[in-house]
């Protein structure tokens, strides 16, 4: 399948952008439309360690508690709409007809009962885990040992067919040589590695992905640069931290942000993952909706632009954390409601009329924090997009050119 | 988009990192710790500089003068342990201790090329990344300080299963083990790896690290003994060679780590 | 590269703070960026040759 390169710009301006609207808005689920001028928060959990043990401590783990919880919250809290995201454990993908298929299905069974119920718009997101092995071979047929390649693509399906609303992923492709760029900080490596491997490797598994999508009526949303550009901004850190600099994550950023783009180009209709922070970059070339995660994020990691990053968000996200108990309920519990009222905020901006004054906001508390936030801030972000676009079509020097 | 020209940021952040930002250099402090002798301080400052150009030509001529032993250890170990000094103060960063380390590995094989007998180690460590999890840049990194610490790594890669860290451990009689996960669901495999291991009567500390991993649950099954940081292996790993067993490892943990 | 000059130049003129390892790596990336060969098939093969020994970096991964 062809892949439909994005040359020009789909925003005039920054300006344009602001968080809770896409030039293409996604429906699905039931009843979540996302990017048409809400902000809707996006809750992702783990669980505990041992709930792995056979497929009905995991479903169980997953559906009676997780996804009650969460749906218990969001009525209680009076929230309008939910996505839930579940970024599936290695068992899921290994076995998915065993590990992976009554989890699926049991999610979706519960949502449906609460939106019959309540009314109150639901979706899911599943994130397929990616276990391909360079060293044992990242194409179907190359891995004798333990097939991964072909199981993840069948867990693909099997998410698609049973009840997920979103299909995500975070590839691998070409990790091994970006890890080892960035322990020797050698932005040629990195670039080959992410921005010219991991293109490669996005456009083999990315139009599967769609069609899996297209066969089950469900959306295909987008990728991240989690295994690439989050290692290297999570080992840069914060003002303690000593393991590389920020200005070489920053780099990086820019570079992951035309790969993650080969997911839309292969017919991705977005929303993208939250853990990619490159998202402000391509909604500027893409315009399609992205979620976030920053400052409502704190339970999985600390990074450096917890407000900046909320600015163009459609989805906000806390990106992951352990089924706990808190004080306040459990974990899920408790950073859905951070989450949600974050997103509460952000649409009474918008009813108001002053959404872009809450951008700016955003934008302006960590604009100076880290070289990486400022490259993100939205205007900036633009002109990084920019840089893409103008060589959309070769994908070095649209990797290359941004950096 | 809103001006920020009336903004006085140091309101809303602080760069502590830069206002504690070290004075001394890596000269000052290496000029206090290399080697008198001008042969063995010259292949010290290759590795602390990173010159691993020239590493192989300065052990070549010192070979003339000194044992491939005393090349080591009062050359290439005495840089190494310039290199940690600076990454401990925050003066060099982690690619600089990468970098280091490949310079000292050049000239340590050169060495090992001239030696009769095998080099002594001060110990033999297994490392793993748990079943079902690629994530190994933790892993990576924490192999090349321990080796540069001196410790013979035996490096099983990454999604290994259960039952084959058993097998190594087994057959390599390691003072040491460690296993990295980043998922709550993958670092499930450590108490399993550490029941296995009692089964066949072996007790050897079990460092276990990665994104999810902490030390509660490390310290819930035999053996498991938590490191927060790479930075933190060759400590715990000195001590387990010096005989330390997974228990003493445990009470002084707060100790060897810092307080981390 | 416009990230890293954007950095640059903010950092020069503008409100955007960088410790000495952040300048320092700065310089070093644009210098690198700025080596690197402006056609596709010269980088890759550039490439292909300088990472051949990467532990478990296989080109077939990627029908290279």
């Amino acid at each position: 399948m062809a892949l439909k390169r994005y040359t020009k710009m789909e925003y005039g301006s920054p300006d344009e952008m602001v968080f809770g609207e896409a030039k293409y808005p996604v429906s699905y689920g039931l009843g979540q439309t996302v990017g048409a001028g809400m902000v809707i928060p996006e809750v992702n959990f783990a669980p505990r360690p041992g709930a792995e043990k056979n497929p009905e401590t995991l479903r169980r783990e997953y559906v009676d508690y997780i996804t009650k919880d969460v749906l218990d919250r969001a009525i209680t809290l009076g929230f309008p709409a939910v996505q839930l995201e579940n970024e599936h454990v290695f068992q899921m993908v290994n076995d998915p007809e065993k590990f992976e298929k009554p989890v699926v299905a049991g999610q979706k069974e519960l949502m449906q009962k609460y939106h019959d119920e309540y009314g109150i718009a639901l979706s899911i997101r599943h994130t397929i885990a990616d276990p391909r092995l360079a060293e044992e071979g990242l194409r179907p047929g190359m891995d004798k040992k333990h097939s991964y390649p072909e199981k993840t693509i069948e867990a693909f399906e099997v998410a698609a067919a049973n009840g997920a609303d979103l299909l995500s992923v975070e590839t691998m492709g070409g990790k091994e040589v970006a890890d080892y760029a960035i322990l020797h900080q050698d932005i040629r490596g990195w670039l080959f590695g992410i921005g010219y491997l991991g293109s490669l490797d996005m456009e083999w598994i990315w139009p599967q992905i769609v069609e899996i999508a297209k066969k089950n009526k469900v959306r295909a949303g987008g990728d991240t640069n989690c295994a690439g550009a989050n290692t290297s901004m999570f080992m840069a850190g914060g003002y303690l931290d000593k393991d590389i600099p920020r200005t070489f994550s920053a780099v990086t950023r820019a570079i992951a942000s035309a790969r993650t783009l080969v997911a839309w180009e292969a017919g991705a209709t977005g929303p993208d993952k939250d853990c990619g922070y490159e998202g402000p970059i391509v909604k500027a070339i893409a315009g399609k909706p992205c979620a976030q995660e920053g400052k409502g994020a704190q339970c999985a990691h600390a990074d450096l632009m917890g407000n900046l990053i909320a600015q163009v968000c459609d989805l906000w996200s806390n990106e992951s954390v352990e089924y706990h108990p808190e004080f306040g309920g459990s974990s899920v519990q408790c950073w859905l409601g951070n989450i949600g009222y974050e997103a509460a905020l952000m649409n009474t901006a918008k009813q108001l009329k002053q959404d872009k004054l809450l951008r700016d906001l955003y934008m302006a508390t960590d604009r100076y924090r880290s070289p990486e936030s400022f490259i993100l801030a939205y205007d900036n972000a633009y002109k990084i997009g920019q840089a893409i676009a103008e060589n959309g079509n070769d994908i070095y020097l649209r990797a290359k050119l941004p950096a | 988009m809103i001006d920020l020209k009336s903004v006085n940021y140091d309101r809303v952040l602080r760069r502590y990192d830069i206002q504690m930002e070290a004075r001394e250099t890596p000269e000052d402090i290496a000029a206090k710790m290399v080697p008198q002798d001008p042969v063995l301080k010259k292949i010290a400052e290759d590795v602390v500089f990173m010159r691993y150009k020239n590493v192989q030509d300065d052990v070549t001529a010192a070979l003339g003068t000194f044992s491939p032993e005393e090349i080591i250890d009062k050359g290439l170990v005495k840089g190494m342990d310039v290199v940690s000094e600076l990454y401990g103060r925050g003066i060099y960063y982690l690619p600089h201790v990468m970098v280091a380390a490949d310079a000292m590995d050049r000239g340590v094989k050169l060495c090992e090329s001239k030696m009769t007998g095998a080099r002594e180690m001060k110990g033999k460590v297994v490392m793993h990344v748990a079943e079902g999890d690629p994530h190994d840049i933790g892993k990576n990194i924490a192999a090349v300080l321990l080796k540069s610490n001196g410790f013979n790594v035996i490096d099983m890669g990454r999604d290994v299963a259960v039952e084959d860290v058993v097998q190594t451990v087994e057959s390599e009689k390691p003072q040491l083990v460690t296993g990295t996960a980043l998922m709550t669901t993958t670092m499930s495999a450590f108490p399993k790896v550490a029941d296995r291991l009692q089964e066949k009567g072996i007790n050897i500390p079990f460092i276990c690290a990665g994104g999810a991993v902490n030390r509660a649950y490390v310290e819930s099954y035999p053996m498991g003994v938590f490191a927060e940081k790479a930075a933190q292996g060759p400590a715990l790993a000195n001590k387990a060679a010096e005989g330390w067993d997974w228990r003493k490892l445990r009470e002084n943990w707060d100790k060897l780590t810092g307080g981390a | 590269m416009t990230a890293a000059r954007l950095i640059e130049e903010e950092s020069k003129a503008g409100k955007l703070k960088l410790s000495k390892h952040e300048q320092d790596m700065l310089r070093r990336i644009i210098t690198d960026l700025s080596a690197l060969p402006d056609e596709q098939g010269k980088f890759v093969d550039q490439c292909l040759k300088a990472y051949k020994d990467i532990p478990m970096f296989n080109p077939r991964n990627y029908d290279l």
